[in-house]
């Protein structure tokens, strides 16, 4: 949509996920506690932002973030993702967002992004980024996914981007090698943490994401009737933990040179010591 | 060849462009068939396949499809546009594809124009009395296994390379070969070059002692210690998600954890790491694991069949002398005993 050499239009699709971290399992199920559960932006989804901020940086342009919610996230990490760099978030409610099936979510983020859009009277988007996964699911389809929905060619597992005109060169890690790529805008990248390292926002960014749009669609509203083409493809039937089986030893003693002696004696009694 | 257009979609398709994993899929394709008393078809793309071909026919396939496509372009351009054309002549009630970063992308793609479902990385796959392909997979970083219900048709999953093993070859077995050509569209990714990441000489996957280094270390310089540690256990030396992403003081294929390498070592050695779910799933297979972490509530300990509470700049040097103070006493007894 863009001529050669102008700015950016970069859609960022950012996923709120649970913080894998913090999240336990229930004593008495083994099913993970989300009513504890801490959120947060998607790690590489944050390698995405980054990536977004950093290419407005030297072509200029707009950035735009979409996400598909189960419900409303908690509103620092909105503030977050638009102090992050986003100029507008829009937030797709949606039941199905919870259930990690792909289809509906890349299917919805896809009428998401045509119909947005639309609302800057644009033809194409000239970048969606994605995170790889998200470290919830570790599923890696959302991106390639919303390519095939949107047309546009997706270089997934990109390192290192840069825009020339309306070229993208792209290094790409696949296994053990690195692919450098071309194509010709609109494209859709997936990034990951060795893309980048995402900046701590200033205060005045934390000052002024409070005054930037939060836009929430329905998914009712959205063109081509987006609900009925994404019904549910998947059914999770059950989350448990499996057990531990570690002994779980603490090994004390009378200093580090005590501590030391004592642990090398009881991996030799385990046999783990054998040269 | 299978498939007329009015017949229900059955049997199994399997692709992988890593020959290695494209034999194991025929082990978990050759378990699914069996159980939907179906057929077993396998897809290879490029030239000069046909002892492969043969290959996977002694290794369980019923067919295999020899995609052959009007140029050398590789890529998931390609073995998409192969693989749908596939499942259009075939109609298999599955879909199974190696887990490979390309597999995935060629996977997610063949999902979304075919309107189906597809889940990754499966650690096991069966049918259930519904007929839904029912797979286990971790979720929430692998602290948990999920088990998902894909009711498509088709219905994909993608399968981790070395989950299985190759089925062994029956040279009496017999199978179809078909070569078909394929159209690919004009190419939309241009390949400027191909480069082979530098590695380590070590292959950290393959080592029996495994020592991981992680934020718990401040400065680069003291990366050294846990080394000198690593050297005194005859181990490889590997680092947390922090130590070679963010900080870059150990190379990508040292990485342990979800987005790096797992590991099966009979002895793991955690220093300063703490044990977040990305590292953990990297080194959950360790026979034993010590955890040396100055914090007593780092998850770390909970994974740990040792661990000790200490500061790793004291207590990583104490056990590394106490090693090499363990092996020369060891070694004069040794010496001793032959004189």
């Amino acid at each position: 949509m863009t001529e050669a050499g102008s700015e950016l239009a970069i859609a960022v699709c950012i996923k709120f996920t649970v913080d894998v971290n913090r999240l336990r399992p229930d004593p008495a199920t083994a099913a993970p506690d989300l009513g504890h559960a801490h959120y947060r932006i998607n790690d590489f989804d944050e390698n995405a932002l980054e990536e977004a901020v950093r290419l407005k940086e030297r072509h200029g342009g707009r950035i735009v973030g979409v996400s598909l919610v189960e419900r409303e996230p908690p509103r620092e990490l909105l503030l977050r993702a638009l102090a992050a760099g986003l100029d507008a978030l829009y937030l797709v409610p949606h039941a199905a967002a919870a259930s990690g099936d792909a289809f509906v979510t890349a299917t919805i983020l896809a009428a998401a992004l045509e119909e947005i859009g639309a609302v800057y009277e644009m033809v194409s988007w000239d970048l969606v980024l994605c995170g790889d996964a998200s470290c919830d699911t570790y599923d890696g389809q959302v991106g390639p996914r919303v390519a095939e929905a949107l047309g546009i060619v997706p270089i997934t597992y990109a390192t290192r981007l840069d825009v020339r005109d309306d070229t993208i060169v792209a290094e790409r890690t696949i296994e053990d090698y690195v692919h450098v790529v071309e194509a010709t805008l609109p494209a859709l990248v997936t990034v990951g943490s060795e893309t980048n390292k995402p900046r701590l926002p200033h205060l005045r960014q934390i000052m002024d994401a409070g005054r930037k749009p939060i836009v929430r669609l329905t998914t009712a509203g959205l063109g081509r009737g987006a609900l009925d083409r994404a019904r549910a493809t998947l059914e999770l039937l059950g989350v448990t933990a499996p057990p531990s089986a570690r002994r779980r030893m603490v090994v004390g003693g009378n200093g580090p040179d005590d501590v030391a002696r004592k642990l090398v004696r009881q991996l030799q009694s385990d046999g783990e010591l054998t040269q | 060849m299978s498939g007329r257009a009015e017949d229900a979609p059955s049997g199994v398709l399997t692709f992988s462009e890593n020959p290695d994993l494209a034999s194991e899929l025929l082990a978990v394709g050759r378990a699914l068939a069996a159980g939907a008393g179906a057929k077993l078809t396998t897809l290879m793309v490029g030239s000069a396949l046909r002892e492969r071909a043969e290959d996977a026919i002694a290794r369980g396939a019923d067919e295999a499809v020899l995609a052959c496509p009007p140029d050398t372009r590789p890529g998931a351009e390609t073995y998409l546009a192969a693989l749908h054309a596939a499942v259009l002549a075939h109609r298999p009630a599955m879909v199974l594809v190696g887990s490979t970063r390309t597999g995935v992308e060629v996977a997610a793609r063949l999902g979304q124009r075919l309107r189906v479902g597809c889940v990754t990385d499966a650690l096991s796959l069966e049918i259930d009395d519904t007929g839904a392909l029912v797979a286990t997979r971790r979720m929430y970083g692998g602290q948990f296994l999920a088990r998902v219900a894909n009711r498509s048709t088709p219905a994909i999953a993608t399968v981790p390379w070395k989950r299985f093993e190759p089925p062994p070859r029956d040279d009496d077995r017999r199978g179809t070969i078909t070569e078909t050509t394929i159209q690919l569209p004009p190419p939309r990714l241009r390949t400027v070059a191909i480069q082979q990441r530098p590695r380590s000489a070590l292959d950290i996957r393959k080592a029996a002692v495994v020592v991981a280094v992680g934020r718990g270390v401040k400065r680069q310089e003291d990366v050294a210690l846990v080394e000198a540690l690593a050297e005194a256990l005859g181990g490889a030396l590997a680092g947390s998600r922090p130590i070679t992403d963010d900080l870059r003081w150990l190379p990508p294929d040292r990485k342990i954890g979800l987005s790096g390498l797992t590991v099966r070592p009979s002895l793991y050695v955690a220093c300063g790491i703490s044990g977040q779910i990305e590292h953990v799933v990297g080194m959950r297979a360790a026979r034993t694991v010590v955890a040396i972490n100055s914090d007593p509530t780092a998850p770390i300990h909970a994974e740990a069949d040792y661990s000790v509470v200490g500061d790793l700049y004291a207590i990583v040097p104490a056990l590394a002398a106490a090693l090499r103070d363990g092996r020369q006493r060891q070694a004069a007894a040794t010496i001793e005993s032959l004189q």
